[in-house]
């Protein structure tokens, strides 16, 4: 299915898949609305539509309303600019001190340094504000470290030590193909 | 009420005894009514470095047993009126301190006392938990040599996990030759490391030995470079804002020479 419909909260979302083009997705809105009958007890529901954060033109704008209209079983509502949900980050306001260990499991954010002698498993993003030192073993190729100021920093990918890294500058780090990415500036990779 | 506070460290023979004695003599020498409680059950020598190990007659336990009240138990210092040593003993086991027992303890000392200092176990060993667990404010003591500094760092990140987030440091045996040779950590890269605000800098002086081993402590001359530094400390600790003291760098062979 090029469309598809999902119910939330009050609201109908109607879906088009990326894959198609807006007219593509206009042509399949129209044969489902003929199939359906949306309206239950004079009531119309409300939807939303979801092009995929694509912007529509004046021309198909304009054919959607009237397709609205025509087949009058749901009431425009707007549009949905995205659908992914926003990914919260989890925010560490302290310093990492000798000893301790921890396991970095969704994105988050350390406000405060990273001592000597503390043992950091990443399987997510890691963005740290502080100065860094210590060991850190990145456990997939999705985990990602960043920082600016790299003292001595282990890196293991798994059980493997891959090398140390000292750097003064905005690094992000990150393995590709069993090997260690050390990418420089503020441009995150995972961004691309 | 009294602040309590326990003096640690991470390494063990950095100098917590000798900074809590000499913490403690500066403040009754201000007529301060200080309490101190050696903490370091098991290896007890605040006595010894006070000159007072003949007339500890009762221990804690004793008092927990009832062979003696609070009042014959505290050891009135021989020279400072208003400084209480209350004494802990080798026979003493952990598993006999009864958490609750000491609360109520500390809650009667916080009456009579405006501070009391609890000389407590490096952060490793036994007994530093039940130390900690008296208190509301730390000085961590460390000298500047990397393995005290991280151990410390270890213990930091206990005291802070135990709650304590009052936590100052007091870097001890700092030796100015050493310094200028580049020969240990310096302060700012301790201080970088430890992230804590430092309280005194106490400078590595061959008197401290002397005095601790007389049972006088050191600052009670009230003179010399060690009297200054505690007093410093004191000054912080009470809030003020006074500098650090420098040392003048010795005029090396080598340094005359170079002029
Ligand atoms: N500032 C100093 N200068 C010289 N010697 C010191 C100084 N501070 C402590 N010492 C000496 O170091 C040794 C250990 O000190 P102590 O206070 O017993 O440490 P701790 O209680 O941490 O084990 C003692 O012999 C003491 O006299
Ligand atoms: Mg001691």
């Amino acid at each position: 299915m090029n469309i598809s419909i999902k119910g939330k909260n009050d609201y109908l979302i109607v879906q088009v898949k990326k894959t198609i083009s807006i007219e593509e997705g206009l042509d399949a809105l129209e044969a489902l609305l003929d199939k359906m009958a949306l309206t239950s007890h004079g009531f119309y529901p409300k939807a939303l539509f979801d092009f995929d954060c694509r912007n529509l033109n004046q021309l198909q704008f304009k054919r959607l309303m009237k397709l609205i209209l025509e087949k009058k079983s749901l009431l425009f509502a707007g549009f949905v600019e995205s659908i992914e949900e926003k990914k919260e980050m989890t925010f560490v306001d302290r310093s990492i001190r000798n000893g301790e260990i921890l396991s970095i499991q969704e994105d988050t954010l350390i406000h405060g340094q990273i001592n000597p002698g503390t043992l950091i498993y990443v399987e997510d993003h890691l963005y740290i504000l502080g100065k860094i030192s210590g060991t850190f073993v990145l456990m997939n190729e999705h985990a990602t470290i960043s920082g600016s100021y790299f003292d001595h920093v282990a890196i293991y990918f798994k059980d493997q030590f891959l090398q140390e890294v000292t750097s003064f500058s905005q690094l992000n780090l990150y393995i590709e193909n069993g090997k260690l990415i050390q990418k420089q500036g503020g441009k995150e990779p995972w961004l691309e | 009420m009294a602040r309590i506070i326990v003096v640690t460290s991470g390494k063990g023979g950095v100098g917590k005894s000798s900074v809590s004695v000499n913490v403690a003599s500066v403040l009754a020498l201000q007529k301060k009514r200080v309490c101190l409680i050696d903490g370091d059950f098991g290896l007890k020598n605040l006595d010894v470095m006070m000159g007072l190990e003949n007339r500890v007659l009762y221990d804690l336990k004793d008092l927990i047993d009832g062979k003696c009240s609070l009042e014959q138990l505290l050891i009135r210092d021989k020279r400072l009126s208003t400084l209480f040593l209350l004494p802990a003993c080798k026979s003493l086991e952990f598993k006999d301190l009864d958490t609750q027992y000491m609360e109520a303890l500390v809650k009667k000392l916080e009456q009579q006392f405006d501070y009391i200092l609890i000389d407590s176990p490096a952060g490793i060993e036994k007994g530093f938990q039940y130390a900690i667990h008296l208190a509301k404010e730390a000085l961590v003591v460390i000298t500047l040599d990397a393995s005290s500094v991280r151990d410390a760092d270890r213990v930091i990140g206990l005291l802070l996990k135990a709650g304590i987030h009052d936590l100052k440091l007091v870097v001890n045996r700092v030796d100015q030759d050493l310094l200028d040779r580049k020969q240990c950590l310096s302060i700012q890269e301790a201080l970088d490391i430890l992230a804590l605000p430092m309280i005194g800098i106490i400078y590595e002086d061959h008197s401290m030995i002397e005095a601790n081993n007389k049972g006088l402590p050191v600052v009670i001359q009230q003179k010399g470079l060690l009297y200054q530094c505690f007093e410093h400390l004191v000054s912080r600790l009470e809030g003020k804002d006074v500098p650090f003291i420098k040392m003048r760098k010795k005029h090396t062979l080598f340094s005359i020479f170079k002029v």
